[in-house]
């Protein structure tokens, strides 16, 4: 079981303010600078998108990391995304790993989760069961 | 100015609102042996036709472009991932082989050789 404080998108309320600020810094004249904060660290960046109610799509950013060596784990709602990247420097060799969770909703059905990974982009999609999709109801 | 100059100038700057104004600056690690320089451009989402390299003469200026994966289906919950190109412009304090450079992409990162030129290169010279 993992605990998750920050990630939590939905119900922070700090995350609107963290987004109009990254919004506001980020997005023109600013961008180069603060560029190196997501990419150089331990994290990566995270897109989360609601696929026509059918499916969550997250969107992550890992590039230079080898299909083998990205690791997603689901655990009740949340998905943990890890990652080693190797890095060579002449005849030694390192890695650098990194880590992230984000709180999904608990709706997803597990058994049809499926990723790729490409152009150093890796795309989870995570379909929603089929008792949770919104339904029509049309009255009789 | 007079009207007519006003119209000109009008005109010569076209509405180019497709066009994204703003530039991400990638992250670059450079390594360098003798023989040649490694620099290795982080651009996560860009495909190989994605990928601009110019040389002009010590100026190595990089231009990518993403492929976006969200599609109109798509309704964004959390957004971290800029959609911006990517650009950086690098100066080369050595003359580089020009006609040698090489690049090619894998997972994400653009790895450019350059080639040293050869009348850069460190030469031993022998006393006779």
């Amino acid at each position: 079981m993992h605990l998750i404080k920050y990630d939590n998108f939905w119900n922070d309320p700090f995350a609107e303010m963290d987004r109009l600020f990254d919004r506001a810094v980020s997005n023109n004249r600013f961008a180069g600078l603060f560029d190196n904060q997501f990419t150089s660290g331990r994290s990566f960046r995270v897109d989360v998108y609601d696929d026509n109610n059918e499916a969550y799509q997250v969107v992550a950013e890992l590039p230079g990391v080898a299909k083998e060596d990205v690791g997603i784990q689901l655990e009740n709602a949340v998905l943990t995304i890890s990652a080693k990247r190797k890095v060579k420097q002449g005849e030694q060799e390192q890695s650098v790993q990194f880590s992230r969770s984000l709180t999904i909703d608990d709706d997803i059905n597990a058994d049809k989760v499926t990723a790729k990974l490409e152009d150093g982009i890796l795309t989870v999609s995570l379909p929603k069961a089929e008792a949770r999709k919104p339904q029509a109801i049309t009255v009789s | 100015m007079s009207e007519a100059q006003v119209a000109e100038t009008k005109t010569e700057t076209p509405a180019r609102a497709d066009k994204r104004t703003a530039y991400l600056r990638p992250r670059y690690e450079v390594a360098n042996t003798k023989e040649a320089y490694t620099v290795q451009v982080f651009v996560p989402g860009v495909p190989k036709e994605g990928v601009r390299i110019t040389v002009d003469q010590d100026t190595l200026a990089i231009e990518a472009t993403r492929r976006l994966t969200a599609n109109d289906r798509w309704r964004a919950r959390h957004r971290e991932i800029p959609t911006a190109d990517y650009r950086l412009r690098l100066d080369l304090n050595v003359p580089v082989d020009s006609h040698k450079i090489t690049a090619k992409t894998t997972d994400g990162v653009l790895t450019i050789t350059l080639p040293v030129a050869e009348a850069a290169k460190p030469r031993q010279i022998s006393v006779n």
